[in-house]
């Protein structure tokens, strides 16, 4: 139902909140030559494939390694623990940590004789997208961690044994016994992560707002600038359709290409 | 039996009936007809951009409520950026509080109005003089078409705060004029010290402080005027943008100014790091209750002209405003209008002005008649006596907001120059012109 009422939202024109007028697709017309619209989109895309990337590689290998050491519960819980900080506390403290002026992170690399690499973490248009990316990875490895270890418990230790016996490596190990065993379980992250990441919101809204300028602006942040501030409730409706449909496409993608595989 | 049950029942809904008429609006209090009002302010202790006047209100409250006991006031206090955002969604949902003090003005005023959100004060406003109490100018700011929808709360100036230590130490003095203004920023930037503290991290410090403020002293009221008023565009206010690039070239402000919010920038000041903050007068305040002792103490002195064939120019704004939502009952109306009235009555205008920190839209206030701390009078005198030219985020429409801001920061951040940035502004200004969106108080 609010699917159906976004749509429906879609295709009026709002002066306000309380007037409109019907203008059928206009909304989608519009978003096709709306620069900001193309580059949240491909932000949101970017943070996507950054996400299936990173936070899940990092997460597979922190897996791989945790399970074969003592300590694994007090390690994997450790790891979780930033999943456990809601994303808006996290982000202010990052907020914190990237302060050019008073912030951990400058002042770290200053006392380490680093200061040559102390940067505007999310002031600088070049990297500020990355600067929130590192945090978005803070907050989610974690997860991957708790997944993969769990899904590593399923795997067959006879496999291993015999690969062993026949004089495999650990990295052919992990190549070709560990990962094509972990495939459903890789699959599913990946679903989602995609999912997640399309629909992220807090973080960026917490720690720039989009900014400076639209450098960190994804679809979530411009459909609440466009819907709440500027009460285009039609046109952020059809952002937020496309962005639907796009998560939906993703999706059926990536459960078609699992069931080919 | 089952009849004594229906009795019963029908009984029971009655009186539910009869307590939920009951529970809005107006009822019967036990010394006489008791009206409720819901009211939303933003009177909160402090805070970044906050009023710090809420003891001053709190105390002008107990007053009306000391002389006016059958009226019940249901309040919600927000921060300011809050009840910017909550009034608009509470507006459009019909779930609009009677009565609330807001912002911004102008174009966002204009907006509500001409959706037949707000009661049209004009009556009450001839019938209790407030045409002739009242700064025209702030009056202007919510008048739509020649009808008024608010009554002006204070009147706010951009001013430039400096550390009377710090300028003790390095024996400086406060400029007179914008070529003395660089040649002291120039010495302070070979010092210890940021010259300027500045935070665009929240997006407005740059565009609507520094820029607006070095667009009134660069080009008067009369330009400004102007661009809402007649055929002036945004990009004809390139070299105030440009002065304040330059002002970033130069090193006169802290690095990453994209990435320092407003309240890490205040803290550079108060904390003795930096040497001055280009701010308003809605800070002072907060500035006061931050500062650390023995390492800041306040000094001012307004923006000097960078044109000095202009007159003495300052750029104001109404902070916020009173409005009434024109879904309130009669009753609701006609009280709250006595309400806000008394606000501003002179024993009202003391409290404000000693106690709160906040200067009253009244027109006329002599203050050397009040117990103000130097600083503060000096604030209000140096500001009465000049031109005022009108800040952009009160006035203009959402849209041209959105690019005063976001496009700001790239401007900011050089990514675009100031052209370009001038030339979006334009862009959403003649968008919002063809949607009848722009602010004009004229009939």
């Amino acid at each position: 139902v609010p699917g159906l009422q976004t749509f429906f939202y879609s295709l009026f024109y709002y002066r306000s909140f309380v007037t409109r007028r019907f203008i059928g697709l206009g909304n989608y017309l519009s978003l096709f030559t709306d620069r900001v619209f193309r580059l949240s989109l491909w932000h949101n895309l970017l943070w996507s494939a950054l996400t299936v990337v990173i936070p899940l590689s990092i997460g597979l290998v922190l897996a791989v390694l945790v399970t074969k050491v003592r300590g694994r519960v007090a390690l994997s819980a450790m790891y979780f623990l930033p999943v456990t900080v809601p994303l808006v506390v996290g982000g202010v403290v990052w907020k914190w940590i990237y302060n050019p002026i008073f912030g951990l992170l400058n002042y770290t690399l200053k006392a380490i004789g680093l200061g040559k690499l102390a940067l505007n973490w999310l002031a600088d248009t070049d990297i500020a997208f990355y600067a929130l990316f590192v945090t978005g990875t803070w907050t989610y490895f974690g997860f991957c961690v708790l997944i993969f270890m769990n899904a590593l418990q399923s795997v067959d230790e006879n496999l291993y044994e015999a690969a062993k016996i026949d004089g495999a490596t650990e990295l052919q190990l992990f190549f070709h016994i560990t990962i094509p065993s972990l495939r459903t379980t890789i699959n599913f992250l990946i679903i989602w992560s995609t999912i997640g990441a399309m629909k992220f919101f807090d973080l960026v809204y917490v720690m720039t707002r989009g900014g400076p300028g639209h450098a960190t602006e994804i679809v979530g942040t411009y459909i609440f600038e466009l819907a709440f501030r500027q009460q285009k409730v039609g046109y952020a409706s059809s952002a937020a359709m496309v962005l639907l449909a796009i998560i939906l496409l993703l999706t059926y993608l990536t459960v078609r290409t699992r069931e080919q595989q | 039996m089952k009849k004594a049950r229906s009795i019963v029942l029908l009984v029971l809904l009655g009186c539910l009936v009869l307590f939920r008429l009951s529970a809005g609006g107006e009822q019967e209090g036990a010394g006489g007809k008791a009206v409720t009002i819901s009211m939303w302010h933003q009177f909160t202790t402090g805070g970044a951009g906050g009023t710090a006047a809420g003891p001053a209100f709190d105390k002008i409250f107990a007053k009306w409520q000391a002389k006016n006991p059958n009226v019940k006031f249901e309040t919600t206090i927000l921060g300011p950026m809050e009840i910017r955002d909550q009034m608009r969604l509470a507006l459009a949902a019909n779930k609009a509080p009677d009565l609330f003090y807001t912002w911004p003005e102008g174009g966002v005023v204009a907006g509500y109005a001409a959706d037949g959100l707000l009661y049209d004060m004009t009556a009450d406003a001839k019938r209790l003089g407030w045409f002739k109490k009242f700064n025209p100018t702030a009056l202007d700011t919510v008048t739509q078409k020649g009808k008024l929808y608010g009554l002006p709360s204070e009147l706010e100036y951009p001013v430039i705060y400096y550390n009377t230590l710090i300028f003790g130490k390095l024996g400086l003095k406060e400029p007179a004029t914008y070529k003395e203004f660089l040649a002291l920023l120039d010495k302070l930037k070979t010092t210890e010290y940021i010259p300027v503290t500045v935070g665009n991290g929240d997006k407005w410090q740059l565009p609507t402080v520094i820029f607006d403020g070095m667009r009134a002293v660069t080009y008067g009221k009369a330009k400004v005027d102007d661009l809402y008023f007649g055929s002036t565009k945004w990009v004809e206010f390139e070299d105030a943008a440009n002065e304040a690039i330059r002002w970033i070239d130069q090193g006169y402000f802290p690095d990453g100014i994209n990435g320092i919010s407003y309240t890490d920038a205040n803290k550079l000041l108060t904390s003795g790091k930096a040497a001055i903050s280009c701010d308003g007068t809605w800070i002072t305040q907060d500035l006061l209750l931050g500062a650390e002792k023995g390492v800041f103490e306040m000094g001012v002195f307004p923006w000097p002209n960078i044109n000095e064939k202009l007159p003495p120019t300052a750029l104001t704004g109404a902070g916020s405003h009173w409005s009434i939502s024109s879904k309130a009952s009669d009753q609701v109306k006609k009280i709250s209008i006595q309400f806000i009235d008394f606000l501003y009555q002179p024993d009202a205008v003391k409290i404000w002005l000693e106690e709160g920190a906040l200067n009253p839209a009244n027109v006329g206030i002599d203050y050397n008649a009040y117990n103000l701390a130097p600083y503060i009078k000096k604030i209000y005198q140096m500001s009465a006596n000049r031109e005022y030219a009108q800040y952009t985020h009160t006035l203009v429409p959402e849209n041209v907001v959105n690019v005063f801001y976001n496009d700001g920061q790239s401007w900011v951040g050089k990514d675009i120059d100031s052209k370009e940035w001038l030339r979006r502004m334009d862009v959403e200004w003649e968008k919002a012109r063809a949607e009848g969106k722009l602010w004009n108080p004229r009939p």
